[in-house]
């Protein structure tokens, strides 16, 4: 409460019962009716639901794809948030409009665009064919994905904090004897690296739940290129709503343990940087 | 020693050098000063390899320099704002130029420990070597800056604004400790600064640059009491500039009119003349001849007081003591006389000098004029 006293702005009551309510409202009690539901279930029937082979492949599938979706999403939304910011060319207002696509697009129509250029018979698709790369309708596709849906969310974190990096820093590395390698790796990665955490974890939650894109690329082979929330639906559709909730009780709180996870890094870090 | 020659830098269509040549001697501490925009930092940047010159060339050591990048200058730069790494403590800051060299010239971790102790020591900050920057002072936040620079034991130490986002008190600390600092080490220092006070005191020589030229090369008491072009005196201090014409023998400077400086060639001229604040005399209207003015603004500044004076229309900025200001009850709306002490002239035809006209003009000169 001693926040409340020495904050400018007053209402710590009013706003936290506020933050309180809303986040009750809209995000606890619909997840809280999800495992009450999940919980009617025995604990064999439970299982038997959300653990069987085909689950667990699916699991893996997502866990897994999403995790590699947004790793590369690091990579590549850290290379265009950089060029972004530090060259100025023209086109580059474009470029940068262009970057929140994925965003607006929907998501069914990203999906069949995807399965157009990477089925054996699309243009792309073909190409890697013939280099022994198989796309649409396997793992790969789902990851490719994935990744495009969560291309912005790398881009949209990093490239403020990219703006407000002062070239000083840069500079002043360079002029105690850094090379480049080393005044990326040990000034400006250290700098950059919470957004790029934040980033990786907003790409990774949004691939965990993408469905929409997926399912027309994925072929959706059991076993083999079927994600978890796919099985839901399926469940769903065979009105098996237990067992859809059983999967998808287990989806939230691995989710929920891996986001934990990757604010906890952060607060450690922010602990450590500024003598917490 | 630095070396440099008829070095010109455009950005755009600005031309942020033009033609700049300048000598540093071994082991010299030269000050840069210049008003922002006069290319002061720009010309810093070009000797710490940040930027590069279109034309000209930069010596160290008399070997050439102009093309080395940054990283192969061993030159030591220290930011304005202080460019730490925040992620690092104080102790990896300082050891970072030694820690990025290849293996076959890197000290040991020992050898590395002990010259940041070393540092350290030397700026005041023992026990400090944990601290992130975040946890420190503005005034220790530099002298870890400086510390860096120097660990890479820089052939050339370069300053930019070194002193410029500190308060003033640590301000005036910090650039006498940089004195003796320089005065120990005897390392050849080149810093920018827009504040004379701050060359003049710190500085074995300055350099003062207006517009992408150097104006004046000099010590300090040179520059001060020698001032090469108009721009030099202005910027050294406070001044009031007057126009004046010379004719006949008599100079009219401003509301002023005293006897024509005494100088070779043709006497008729005219030109701009420099009063300094404190070398205008006040006196009460009985006291002594000069020209009338009404005072409009008093300012008590410690000992000082300035005075803003009304002088047949235009407005002049004068200083008096304490003890002068109240024996003369200055106050706003009041009227006095005013005679300059000193002028310097700097006339169209290319002459300049001053002319001492101590004391109260006497009254036989006063009906002359």
């Amino acid at each position: 409460m001693s926040a409340a006293k020495s904050s400018v702005i007053p209402g710590f009551g009013p706003t936290l019962g506020f933050t309180l309510f809303y986040l009750g409202l809209v995000v606890l009690i619909p997840l809280a009716a999800l495992l009450l539901r999940a919980a009617g279930l025995g604990w064999g029937q439970f299982v038997d639901a959300a653990f069987s082979a085909r689950v667990l492949a699916a699991y893996r599938l997502s866990f897994g794809g999403a995790l590699l979706a947004a790793a590369a999403n690091v990579g590549a939304g850290l290379l265009v948030a950089w060029v972004l910011v530090r060259y100025e060319f023209p086109g580059r207002k474009l470029v940068d409009a262009l970057v929140d696509l994925p965003f607006a697009l929907p998501t069914a129509v990203a999906g069949i665009a995807l399965t157009a250029i990477y089925a054996p018979n699309g243009p792309l698709g073909r190409l890697l064919l013939q280099a022994g790369i198989k796309v649409a309708f396997t793992p790969l596709g789902v990851v490719v994905a994935m990744v495009f849906i969560g291309f912005p969310f790398v881009v949209r974190t990093v490239q403020p904090v990219l703006q407000d990096l002062e070239v000083e820093h840069e500079e002043a590395a360079v002029s105690l004897g850094a090379n480049r390698l080393q005044v990326f790796g040990r000034v400006i990665l250290p700098a950059i690296l919470p957004a790029l955490l934040t980033g990786f974890a907003l790409a990774f939650a949004r691939a965990l739940g993408e469905y929409g894109s997926v399912i027309f690329i994925a072929g959706n082979m059991p076993g083999l290129s079927e994600i978890a929330p796919l099985l839901i639906v399926t469940k769903l559709e065979q009105y098996d709503y237990a067992g859809a909730t059983a999967i998808a009780a287990v989806m939230l709180v691995a989710a929920f343990t891996l986001l934990l996870l990757i604010n906890t890094l952060q607060k450690w870090r922010h602990a450590r940087l500024h003598g917490g | 020693m630095i070396d440099v020659k008829n070095v010109r830098k455009n950005f755009g269509g600005f031309a942020a050098l033009k033609d700049v040549s300048l000598h540093v001697r071994q082991g010299e501490l030269v000050a840069i000063l210049g008003p922002s925009g006069s290319g002061k930092t720009t010309l810093l940047r070009i000797l710490a390899g940040l930027e590069f010159p279109d034309a000209g060339s930069v010596l160290f050591d008399g070997g050439d320099a102009t093309h080395v990048a940054a990283r192969d200058r061993q030159v030591g730069f220290v930011f304005q704002h202080y460019a730490l790494f925040r992620h690092m403590t104080v102790f990896d800051n300082i050891a970072f130029g030694l820690t990025v060299r290849d293996r076959a010239s890197r000290p040991s971790k020992a050898e590395i420990a002990e010259r940041v102790r070393h540092l350290l020591s030397m700026v005041l900050l023992e026990g400090l070597a944990d601290r992130y920057p975040s946890q420190l002072s503005g005034g220790q936040r530099q002298r870890v800056a400086l510390a860096r620079a120097l660990a890479i034991q820089p052939r050339v130490l370069l300053l930019d604004e070194p002193f410029g986002a500190l308060d003033a008190r640590v301000r005036k600390e910090l650039r006498r400790w940089l004195r003796r600092l320089h005065d120990e080490l005897r390392i050849t220092g080149v810093f920018v600064t827009h504040d004379q006070e701050e060359a003049l005191e710190v500085a074995d020589r300055v350099v003062v640059m207006s517009q992408g030229q150097i104006e004046q090369v000099g010590t300090p008491t040179d520059i001060y009491d020698h001032p090469a072009t108009p721009f030099v005196y202005q910027f050294l201090g406070n001044v009031n500039s007057l126009s004046c014409v010379i004719r006949d023998g008599v100079a009219q400077v401003g509301a002023f009119n005293l006897p024509a400086p005494i100088r070779a060639g043709t006497q008729d001229g005219s030109g701009v003349a420099f009063v300094r604040p404190h070398d205008l005399h006040l006196m009460a209207p009985s006291e002594g001849g000069g020209a009338a003015a009404v005072v409009r603004h008093v300012t008590v500044l410690g000992p000082l007081v300035r005075l803003e004076l009304n002088i047949g229309g235009e407005i002049l900025e004068a200083e008096t003591t304490r003890q002068r200001h109240a024996e003369l009850q200055l106050a706003p709306g009041q009227s006095v006389v005013v005679w300059p002490r000193q002028v310097r002239f700097f006339l169209d035809d290319g002459w300049q000098g001053s002319s001492r006209l101590d004391g109260a003009p006497n009254p036989a000169l006063r009906a002359a004029l």
